[in-house]
């Protein structure tokens, strides 16, 4: 990706360099519509960067199955439950320290079952995570049926906003802690999966198992830890959700295992496995905030955003396949 | 190794419980007995007010419940043989139904049969995209999905349809022939129709044979793309003439109708031993598989479980359920038994 496409007659080929960062020339268009075409598009942009943030955990963590050639449905409700296990966790021990580290744990969890089931037992894992997907959607409705489920104390509620809340820098709109923290986590996982072992080892994984375990990689073991890291990272997402509305709400999980697939394919990140960084899944997170963003600025119903990234999903898939054929 | 296998040939030496464990779908079905055995079991300690669990009565309201779930998955059936998935039927189910809703208006004839051509036309759209570009039918059809969810929104404008009352119409849903209801009539039409496809003609054999193995499929002049397509084509008048019975039903089509329905449909395919990699699969399995998750929800509100606890137990019986034939199928060896 890095190296530039070299043809035969020594010439870059720009067709091709354009067309393996299709999302990156996506971004860009939307970015010059954006800030040229759309009022206020500069004046909201940090709320787009903080609402990113959450979405983004939940496709990082995504993308990281994705990139082994799994797939995770159920990441939705995985950030769901967790919401609800750090309400309940706090009502309990009133440490929003402890209720954190439960919902990681519980997060863990979930990711330690859709993982066994689909890398040591070998269920198909889109079958799978609709199955597990069942059982976290259960769990967090049985608490949040009344709509939403809420610390009981209001000094409780408030710790727990604080925390959505939080501005790392004083005065700047969008260095909130959430931000800071999900920033981290994204470089810390570019580093991960550019420069270390484990990091060479999932992309084999996703390319080709069989060469993988002939070169002494435990493949179900690096496919195991990718959605135990995709639970713990939805779980993440989770506690600040629950942090930005006060509470654990039953709408939280619904739709976002749609939209968080969604946000990696668009990125660049391919079913197959074996390709795309967190680079992709970036671009991706932003191409899909832009654009809601965009719409609700020139105040379009919501209902729009699910055809564009439908639409988009397809073209971005077609886009694909003639390239791809080329190649062959 | 080829001398073994020519004796099993000949003679299958396995006990005739192993023999039936074989079949696909087998599992589901002692599956079923179990839940419904012990439903029966449970039901008069958990509620002793009440008359117990009618198996009879229940086999027809759950038969009820399921029929666009059943309908949809026998011929979703057809398009996981091939190897790819549609996940666009909740939507389109639900588009279909404001689609109805609004035609009845216009007679019986329109709404039956216009509804299930805008179904077909739907799934052209999803066989197109699948087969004739050749792209990633779950992506795609996570695609097609959320545009014909969005779709169904901006038909509605938000709210509901109410169509005008239509009595030969409203019998489809609401009528029934002596005991069974109309909807059971027509899915126990639709089964068989599909069963005779896939079983007694050459277009239903070749599916396998795509699902199987394509490359051997298109060597022996297959042509796997029409056929592909044809799939989603059924599949999408399918989800038509569901959306008919659910809209004669109710006689009202709201965008939430459908939403999320596509995943039950999935699972009841995958559960009667439709294998989702392709190649693999019966209608009786699917009838099995859409009946478990009937009698799953059915038994449960027998139980008094609530929803959410049904939803946990559903996905934790499922969990087990696909384990079960994978391991039966692979043997697979857990990991803490590898050492032995």
């Amino acid at each position: 990706m890095e190296k530039k496409q070299v043809t035969a007659l020594g010439g870059v080929n720009y067709r091709k360099l354009l067309v393996d960062n299709n999302s990156a020339v996506i971004l860009l268009i939307l970015l010059v519509v954006g800030v040229f075409g759309i009022d206020k598009f500069i004046k909201t942009f940090p709320s787009v960067v903080v609402q990113a943030s959450l979405y983004g955990l939940l496709a990082v963590g995504l993308g990281l199955v994705m990139i082994t050639g799994n797939i995770d449905l159920s990441v939705g409700y995985q950030a769901g439950l967790a919401a609800v296990v750090t309400v309940m966790v706090l009502n309990a021990t009133g440490s929003l320290a402890i209720a954190v580290v439960a919902a990681l744990a519980a997060g863990a969890l979930c990711g330690v079952l859709n993982g066994f089931v689909v890398t040591q037992i070998g269920v198909s894992p889109l079958i799978a995570t609709i199955a597990t997907n069942y059982i976290f959607k259960g769990l967090t409705y049985a608490k949040t049926s009344t709509g939403s489920y809420s610390p009981t104390d209001n000094s409780l509620k408030d710790t727990l906003k604080a925390l959505y809340d939080f501005k790392v820098v004083d005065g700047s709109k969008f260095m909130t802690l959430t931000v800071l923290i999900v920033a981290v986590i994204f470089i810390l996982l570019l580093f991960v999966l550019r420069k270390t072992r484990y990091g060479n080892s999932v992309y084999i994984t996703g390319d080709n198992v069989e060469a993988g375990e002939y070169a002494g990689i435990h493949t179900k073991r690096v496919a195991m830890i990718t959605y135990i890291l995709c639970g713990i990272l939805c779980a993440l997402a989770g506690v600040f959700m629950a942090s930005r509305s006060g509470g654990a709400q039953y709408t939280q999980g619904d739709g976002m295992d749609v939209l968080a697939v969604s946000i990696c394919v668009i990125g660049g990140i391919k079913m197959t496995g074996g390709k795309g960084t967190m680079v992709h899944v970036l671009m991706g997170l932003f191409i899909m905030r832009i654009i809601t963003n965009i719409l609700n600025l020139v105040r379009v119903e919501a209902t729009y955003m699910d055809l564009t990234s439908g639409i988009l999903l397809i073209a971005v898939l077609i886009i694909d396949r003639f390239t791809s054929r080329k190649k062959a | 190794m080829i001398e073994k296998n020519s004796i099993s040939v000949a003679k299958d030496p396995r006990s005739p419980l192993k023999k039936f464990m074989g079949i696909s779908g087998s599992g589901v079905f002692i599956a079923l007995i179990i839940w419904i055995v012990l439903v029966c079991i449970l039901s008069p300690i958990v509620n002793p007010a009440g008359n117990g669990f009618n198996v009879a009565t229940n086999i027809i309201s759950v038969l009820k419940q399921q029929t666009y779930i059943g309908i949809v998955a026998c011929a979703l059936t057809l398009v996981i043989i091939t190897g790819n998935i549609d996940l666009s039927v909740g939507s389109m189910l639900t588009l279909t139904a404001c689609v109805c809703a609004s035609l009845v208006q216009y007679g019986f004839a329109a709404a039956v049969f216009g509804t299930i051509l805008v179904g077909a036309l739907l799934g052209l759209v999803n066989g197109i995209l699948v087969s004739g570009l050749q792209l990633n039918s779950f992506i795609t059809t996570l695609g097609t999905g959320s545009i014909y969810g969005s779709f169904a929104i901006i038909y509605c404008s938000g709210g509901s349809i109410v169509p005008p009352s239509l009595a030969a119409f409203e019998f489809l849903g609401k009528g029934s022939v002596g005991i069974i209801p109309m909807p059971v009539i027509i899915l126990a039409v639709v089964v068989a129709i599909f069963a005779f496809v896939l079983m007694k003609t050459v277009f239903g054999q070749r599916l396998y044979v795509i699902g199987a193995n394509p490359v051997a499929a298109r060597y022996s002049g297959i042509s796997a793309r029409r056929d592909m397509a044809l799939t989603y084509v059924f599949t999408g008048a399918a989800v038509g003439l569901a959306a008919v019975i659910m809209v004669a039903n109710v006689m009202s089509a709201k965008p939430q109708a459908a939403s999320g329905k596509e995943m039950e449909i999935i699972m009841a395919v995958v559960l009667g031993g439709t294998s989702i990699m392709g190649g693999k699969g019966t209608i009786l399995g699917t009838v099995l598989g859409f009946a478990f998750i009937g009698f799953l929800a059915n038994g449960s509100t027998a139980l008094g479980l609530n929803q959410y606890l049904q939803w946990v137990i559903m996905g934790i019986i499922l969990v087990a359920a696909l384990s079960a034939d994978i391991m039966k199928e692979k043997g697979v060896v857990l990991p803490w038994k590898k050492s032995k």
